[in-house]
């Protein structure tokens, strides 16, 4: 009895004596040196990011022809599926063995800025002899400033536009919805493009949190104020009651646009629009692509203004950041010089239509080439901040707004009392943060 | 006399030896320093530096002020209170269909078992495939007999239903321990009970069940286990929408986990519903002492003999 | 005489009938997938039911988009040390549980139990951590080493089954003077073999298809496995269905076939039929 005890005892001293004995000394740095004699040794810069990563696929060539040409800084590459992307980082974040540079989505850069993890580039920019901030759009820039530093860089980014059907516009004699367009005339439109009999709707409100909170802002509704710091009268103001009301009544009342669930049955807004069952919806960037191969007869333009008179757009986008935590901050700027300069992104642009470049001169030139991308170029000067994207606490928002909006949708929710209760709920998850 | 008992006893731990040797090099490490998060505040992203702890606070914040933690429990007890005795059962039906003689018996039992071959991400998105109202097969066949199928997955009121459906198409991996449990009755008992006349259903309930009780027991601990802890099904088909009608216990705590990154609240999660686990389980475990046989029991069905372990 | 030979095969009849519409059941979803799979892209929204052309390039226009071939050699460098490890490592842990005299038994067995019952979501980071700790990051190690220490599930099963065999074969074998061992391999494990060869098929899909394991350990993409390389298909914006059905049905096709031939490890059935004299 006491034998096996103590035998099992001593088993568990051996095995921890194990463990502990093999953590090794390079226990919260993220990157390894693969050289250790010489002075000079060759710097490994770790970089991750999601997408697609078969051979021969952009980002992959973009990391040989920077290995290629460097003999004293390697990218190690390390793509992820995107679903579990976030899984991934936050197990290396935990464990201190995160990559060097990292892509963030636009949705989570102040949520990463916010808990130190990224790094204050200006000082970088400033050491470089090639680096040239002004010849990046503006709008990515801003989005990706805080207190005044930068710590993103984009990779890419998607502009928010109106998309409409020329096909069905054509049928019915109507204009082409253009820059003047403003919510009223969109209405009258869609009245006109909706057939009840065929299913075919002449326009698709997308609950989606981007395209709603569009709606409000161009009618004056913001769900936050400027820090994110408080819902109480921003999220349930008059001018967001109203809006909303408006925007969720195009799909219950005014029934000119299909219901979400419906979009989805079909595949999605995209795919709802190709087969002709919507004549006007708005989205993003990443539509082009499908669409165009498809061979769709479509245009983008400006998206409809609202009672301001004002163009509002929000920006999806990701962005390279530099670990904090990185021991060479250096090398790892170097690289993302490379991977967020001139000729990733022309390699990216170059790769499909939808893809626009972050160069002024390069976007510039690509939808001289494209017009079918214009309405996407256009909505980059109207971009404001969405709240998630203003401080750490912006989270919340988008979450209760989001019940709000799906209570209002398919419960039946009276609007002022959805979002009195978001109000109440998101402020008390400030309070509590 | 007391020397054999320990050589015994020493041999008997050699051979459990790897499990335990496992247990404390992989699991139990991990399994106390969850326990010692759930006391604290730890975003993931700022690393090991960023742990705080605060005692008691997630637990009493979880108690008193989360929607979502009771909005998740009641999903979660409404799919096992229905899904477990329905799979039981529906496995236990499928698994004695394939345990006659009949024509063609390999090709069954494959068919019968390919469900639970496919990856569950892939299960996942062809069941929302299937469940399409639109365009999907379920409400296509529906529509033969004019029945409008509903919105399976977008329907608050339909979306466990739909998931329970998907589940029942999926117990392959049961049936197939049912199976094999029934295959060790030996086949003599039948004979003897068919000398003297008995009806199926008497065979069924007086030899077949308490010859395979001890799988049974089996089948239902890992059923509750299985059943509290369903995630990912509605983590890809779903979300735990809408209006949180699918909001699985681990959907929740996933996405506190790995979209908040809260460690710390995450921990406090895990460890209720480890507790919850526990319970239901103890709870089944105390009562297989009334219907669980073991052959080496002797003859007395039932008769737990003293110092016998469960 | 006649009447009983037509309830059998009355019954007989039932039993198929409701086998017949079972399988049925169960296989439709799979025909929705193939249908699925030989569509087109501008057919899958659409009311038709069959593609207007069988397109079976599909299938080979999934086996290239990802390195098919490189992810099915990893898969199989996890696959057969893993198989090794629980054939081995689980039945003799479950020996101990269902036969043998073990110090604080109970205590043990459920603590075992108890492992299963922790949501695995939040011990993933801690372990991720001690296994960066031991250097194992970035190497099948964490996907293959735990495989030699017995697995909860599959001890938990076999020790049920093994209980299930009458201590009398024990009794008879030790008289013959066979030790603990030689009672383990020459008895127990020949009548527990349909639990057996479900728990290897049991492994072998589970190892197949797992798609967080990989994820998390390994950071090179020529290191990742087939589960990963089937969630390439399911795009950052929308999924590919018709390749996703494709790429699926290639990954099934090859367990179905190993399943349909080890049915006959099942089917043996143990006829113990009571003590030898």
């Amino acid at each position: 009895m006491k034998k096996t005890l103590i035998a099992s005892l001593m088993l568990m001293v051996m095995v921890m004596a194990q463990l502990t004995g093999c953590s090794s000394d390079d226990a919260t740095s993220g990157e390894q040196e693969i050289s250790k004699t010489e002075d000079s040794a060759v710097v490994e810069i770790r970089l991750t990011s999601w997408g697609d990563f078969t051979q021969g696929d952009v980002e992959s060539l973009l990391v040989e022809e920077f290995n290629s040409t460097h003999d004293d800084i390697k990218i190690s590459f390390e793509p992820l599926p995107g679903d579990s992307y976030g899984q991934k980082l936050a197990a290396n974040f935990a464990a201190g063995t995160a990559c060097d540079i990292f892509l963030i989505g636009e949705g989570d850069y102040s949520m990463y800025h916010g808990q130190g993890v990224t790094t204050n580039l200006n000082e970088y920019f400033a050491k470089s002899e090639t680096f040239d901030i002004d010849a990046y759009n503006k709008g990515l820039i801003t989005m990706a400033t805080f207190d005044g530093e930068v710590h993103y860089l984009p990779k890419d980014f998607n502009p928010i536009a109106l998309y409409y059907n020329k096909d069905m516009f054509d049928a019915t004699n109507l204009e082409y919805p253009d820059e003047t367009w403003t919510y009223e005339d969109l209405e009258r439109v869609a009245k006109t493009l909706t057939n009840a009999e065929e299913g075919t709707y002449g326009f698709y409100a997308d609950p989606w949190l981007y395209t709603t909170m569009m709606y409000m802002m161009t009618n004056g509704a913001d769900i936050g104020n400027e820090d994110a710091t408080k819902a109480e009268g921003y999220v349930n103001s008059e001018a967001a009651i109203d809006a909303v009301t408006r925007y969720t009544n195009y799909i219950l009342v005014d029934k000119i646009s299909p219901s979400s669930s419906f979009a989805n049955d079909l595949g999605g807004a995209t795919s709802m629009f190709q087969e002709g069952k919507v004549a006007m919806f708005i989205s993003g960037g990443w539509n082009i692509g499908t669409l165009d191969t498809a061979g769709a007869n479509y245009g983008t333009t400006a998206v409809p203004m609202g009672s301001t008179g004002k163009h509002s757009s929000i920006i999806c986008a990701a962005g390279f950041a530099i670990n904090n935590k990185s021991e060479h901050k250096e090398e790892a700027f170097e690289v993302l010089e490379w991977m967020s300069g001139p000729e990733a992104h022309a390699a990216r642009s170059a790769n499909s239509v939808g893809i626009l470049p972050a160069f002024n001169d390069q976007l510039e030139a690509k939808v001289a080439e494209n017009p079918q991308v214009a309405g996407l170029a256009y909505m980059m000067e109207h971009a404001f901040k969405p709240v998630r994207m203003r401080s750490i606490t912006g989270q919340y928002f988008d979450e209760h707004f989001n019940k709000a909006l799906e209570e209002i949708l398919l419960a039946g929710e009276d609007v002022k009392t959805a979002l009195d209760k978001a109000a109440a709920n998101i402020d008390e998850a400030i309070a509590d943060h | 006399m007391k020397h054999r008992i320990k050589k015994e006893e020493i041999i008997g731990f050699i051979f459990i030896s790897p499990w335990v040797i496992g247990f404390f090099a992989f699991t139990l490490i991990p399994m106390l320093i969850s326990g010692y998060l759930s006391f604290t505040e730890w975003n993931v992203l700022t690393g090991l530096e960023g742990i705080n702890f605060v005692g008691f606070e997630n637990y009493s914040e979880i108690f008193t002020d989360d929607e979502d933690f009771w909005q998740s429990l009641k999903v979660t007890f409404t799919f096992s209170f229905i899904f477990l005795p329905l799979s039981q059962v529906f496995a236990l039906a499928l698994a004695c269909l394939l345990n006659q003689k009949v024509k063609g018996l390999k090709i069954f039992r494959t068919i019968l078992f390919m469900p639970t071959v496919m990856p569950a991400v892939a299960v996942s998105l062809l069941w929302m495939w299937i469940f399409n109202s639109q365009y999907g097969i379920l409400n296509r066949f529906l529509a033969i007999f004019s029945i409008q199928g509903p919105d399976w997955l977008q329907n608050p009121k339909t979306s466990l239903s739909a998931l329970i459906i998907m589940g029942l198409w999926g117990v392959g991996s049961t049936m197939i321990i049912f199976l094999s449990a029934l295959q060790d009755v030996p086949s003599s008992l039948y004979e003897a009970a068919s000398i003297d006349g008995i009806t199926p259903f008497k065979r069924f309930l007086y030899i077949t069940v308490p010859m395979i009780s001890s799988t049974i027991f089996f089948n239902l601990v890992m059923g509750i286990i299985g059943s509290f802890q369903y995630f990912t099904q509605a983590h890809v088909m779903t979300k735990g929408g809408p209006l949180g009608s699918t909001l699985f216990y681990n959907l929740y705590l996933y996405n506190v986990a790995f979209e908040k990154y809260e460690m710390g609240y995450a921990s406090a999660l895990a460890w209720i519903m480890f507790f919850i686990i526990v319970f239901f389980t103890a709870l089944v475990f105390k009562s297989s002492t009334l219907w669980v046989y073991y052959e080496n029991e002797g003859k007395s069905k039932g008769k737990k003999m003293k110092g016998e372990q469960v | 005489m006649t009447s009983y030979k037509t309830k059998k095969s009355l019954s007989r009849a039932v039993v198929y009938l409701m086998l017949i519409i079972a399988a049925i059941i169960i296989l439709i979803p799979f025909i929705w997938c193939l249908i699925t799979a030989l569509k087109s892209p501008q057919e899958i929204f659409t009311d038709t039911l069959f593609p207007s052309k069988l397109m079976w390039e599909n299938f080979s226009i999934a086996l290239t988009a990802i390195p098919f071939i490189q992810f099915f050699k990893n898969t199989m460098t996890i696959l057969i040390p893993v198989l090794i490890g629980v054939l081995v490592s689980n039945s003799l842990v479950a020996f101990g549980f269902a036969r043998l005299n073990i110090p604080h038994k109970n205590f043990w067995f459920t603590l075992l139990i108890a492992t299963m019952m922790l949501p695995g979501q939040v011990t993933m980071i801690p372990q991720f951590i001690i296994y960066q700790q031991l250097g194992w990051v970035n190497t099948y190690l964490p996907l293959i080493v735990p495989a030699f220490f017995g697995s909860a599930f599959n001890i938990f099963l076999l020790r049920q089954f093994m209980m299930g065999i009458p201590k009398d074969l024990d009794e008879m074998a030790k008289i013959d003077g066979a030790g603990t061992f030689t009672i383990y391999a020459k008895i127990i494990m020949p009548l527990v073999k349909p639990a057996m060869t479900a728990i290897m098929i049991f492994t072998l899909t589970g190892v197949w298809n797992d798609y967080q394991g990989p994820l998390i350990y390994v950071s090179d993409v020529d290191k990742f496995t087939m589960a990963i390389g089937l969630s390439l298909f399911k795009g950052e914006y929308s999924v590919e269905w018709n390749m996703l059905m494709a790429a699926t049905i290639i990954m099934i096709l090859p367990i179905i076939i190993i399943f349909f031939v080890a049915q006959r490890y099942f089917i043996e059935g143990i006829t113990v039929t009571g003590l030898k004299g």
